[in-house]
């Protein structure tokens, strides 16, 4: 029975089964007998028939082919439910029990059927509960046991597109080659800036970006982009992808105070999330700050700009040293009126010199960062990413100082080049 | 609805034997027992045979307690006689001190006899349990068993690993190899 649930079989299954159950034979089957009389609700044929009409219905719902899982999950209980109907007194698998064992055994011995525990509850009942559970205690508690982990697959998906809407694009799921528990410990988890030089895997020919903006919970721009990453021009021209330019019709992302600068408000309120997924290397990571780390109206244009950065590291050709580099989100929005309605949101990447890297550059560092490790979120997430954001401002303000005292001293040594040279001249001439 | 014609009795049997006697109206919170009564199937004794006694009890407190709440907000016309908070705090207050293998008993019995309200109590008060533990608390606390091969366990802790930093258990474990 265990078998069912066994990984190795359920991929078989779900890669050879189709995911198209007719009804009809078994309905009838249940009816004739009289089966479908809710006082047999325990009849195995009953639940059988139940698990299948509830399967159909997610299909429906969800329209994709993660129903035979479910299915086997199913299967699996409705053996189980049924064998301890049977044999009450019987167990299946004694449970390995750890801490006070006291308690279950004393109840076996008053003679009466198992009290239910938590793997017995019927699996729409799980299910529930599993859905209602945030990532990482979702992640511990399908870690528990091969049925939960069974059971697991619809619900990574459901917290996924919770987290990002623009994830249910079809084109994401038909990328992630390792499916949505994938997507989700790649994307949601923190960043690593430091991490230790990996293999270079091989690089992708596409990218595509997950983007999500939401204003005060509403969510104001949802987009999947695909960039395409093998061409001479790409990998040479500046790295910039573009969720959204001027020529569309602008979202319109109200803020939801009107009482304090419309502007000033924003910056509490948008959040945003750029999940960059690699179809090659299967791995997708976050490249948003989640909050702005700044928003500034543009002197002339009286546009909105809300800046969101990540500072991540790379060691460039030829060098050693890692140096930071920022991944910068720039959201530009029409200022004034009531509401502002966003115009561009886009993607770039700059060095501590102010400079663009260029697409191959950009590769590197993206790639190496979703190979990279992942660590939990930890709650002053927000003021870490700030303080790094901050020491980088800073450090390109040191760098563009010594540049200019550089270009100062250039200047300088050029002059009196050329002063000394038209003394010269003039000593030559008189 | 008057209070005379409400008299009407229901026994219920659990699945120890013990009978339990309700009005029609509180058995009718359950939805199963409500079709049976409707449908007019009902034996004399109603058998639950997947609820113990003690389960049975507590199901039939929240179930009166439906009743009442249903029962005064239409004769005084008040529907707002149980603000949202007021419930949330008497829903806390039901599933105080309730163990982990009772409440297990109690999610099989609500999703049998259909209640919806009792079901999202139950699965509330679960969540709760649950939230922020790490894999061998939940196995240790439910009796799971750990029906993974070394294998299977090791990749779906590489690929869950960021979330399991500080499981106290795991790097016990990572440290000792």
């Amino acid at each position: 029975m265990e078998n069912f649930i066994r990984p190795q079989y359920r991929q078989d299954y779900l890669h050879t089964t189709e995911n198209s159950f007719n009804l009809d034979p078994l309905y009838l089957r249940c009816s004739q007998q009289g089966n479908l009389d809710f006082r047999n609700k325990l009849n195995p044929v009953f639940i059988l028939y139940t698990a299948v009409v509830k399967i159909q219905r997610q299909c429906f719902v969800n329209g994709e082919n993660l129903g035979i899982d479910f299915f086997m999950g199913e299967i699996s209980r409705l053996v189980r439910a049924s064998a301890i109907y049977k044999e009450p007194h019987k167990r299946l698998s004694p449970p390995r029990r750890r801490g006070t064992g006291m308690e279950p055994e004393a109840r076996i011995e008053e003679g009466e059927r198992r009290p239910p525990e938590l793997m017995d509850l019927p699996s729409d009942v799980l299910v529930r509960i599993l859905g209602l559970l945030d990532g990482p205690t979702l992640a511990s508690a399908t870690s528990a046991s091969s049925y939960l982990h069974s059971l697991s697959n619809p619900l990574w998906r459901e917290l996924c597109r919770a987290n990002w809407p623009s994830t249910v694009d079809p084109r994401v799921s038909s990328l992630l080659r390792r499916g949505f528990h994938s997507l989700f410990s790649d994307a949601f988890p923190g960043l690593c800036p430091l991490h230790p030089p990996a293999p270079r895997p091989t690089s992708a020919d596409r990218l595509f970006s997950a983007v999500d903006l939401r204003c005060g919970g509403a969510l104001v721009f949802s987009r999947v982009v695909e960039t395409e990453t093998q061409s001479g021009w790409f990998l040479s021209s500046p790295f910039r992808i573009d969720a959204l330019d001027g020529s569309e019709l602008p979202p319109a992302a109200k803020a939801a105070s009107p009482l304090s600068p419309s502007y000033k408000s924003l910056e509490a309120e948008l959040t945003l999330s750029w999940v960059v997924i690699d179809p090659a290397g299967g791995r997708a990571a976050d490249f948003s700050s989640r909050r702005p780390v700044s928003v500034q109206r543009h002197w002339l244009t009286g546009e909105i700009q809300v800046r969101f950065a990540i500072i991540l590291e790379r060691v460039p050709a030829g060098s050693s040293v890692a140096e930071p580099v920022q991944v910068g989100i720039l959201v530009t929005c029409d200022g004034g009126g009531e509401d502002e309605h966003v115009r561009e949101v886009s993607l770039q990447v700059e060095d501590v010199e102010g400079m663009s890297l260029n697409g191959e550059d950009t590769l590197v560092v993206l790639q190496d960062v979703m190979e990279g490790h992942r660590r939990k979120k930890k709650e002053d997430e927000e003021e870490e990413e700030m303080l790094r954001y901050m020491q980088f401002l800073e450090q390109k303000r040191v760098n563009k100082e010594k540049k200019m005292t550089k270009e100062g001293r250039l200047d300088m040594a050029c002059v009196l080049v050329g002063l000394l040279m038209f003394a010269a001249f003039c000593a030559f001439l008189f | 609805m008057s209070e005379s014609t409400e008299k009407k009795m229901v026994r219920l049997r659990s699945s120890d034997g013990e009978v339990f006697e309700v009005e029609e109206s509180v058995a009718k919170v359950a939805k199963t027992l409500q079709d049976m009564l409707e449908e007019d199937c009902a034996d004399a004794v109603i058998p639950i045979t997947c609820v113990r006694a003690p389960i049975l009890t507590k199901v039939i407190d929240y179930c009166k307690d439906q009743v009442m709440i249903s029962s005064s907000s239409s004769t005084t016309n008040n529907p707002n006689e149980r603000t949202e908070q007021e419930r949330k705090a008497w829903g806390q207050k039901f599933m105080e001190g309730v163990d982990s293998s009772t409440l297990c008993e109690l999610l099989v019995a609500s999703n049998f006899l259909n209640i919806e309200g009792l079901l999202n109590l139950g699965v509330d008060k679960m969540v709760s349990m649950i939230q922020g533990k790490y894999p061998q608390e939940i196995r240790d606390m439910f009796n799971v068993v750990n029906d993974f091969t070394p294998e299977e366990e090791e990749e779906i802790r590489n690929q869950n690993a960021w979330a399991f930093e500080r499981d106290p258990y795991y790097k016990k474990r990572s440290s000792s190899k």
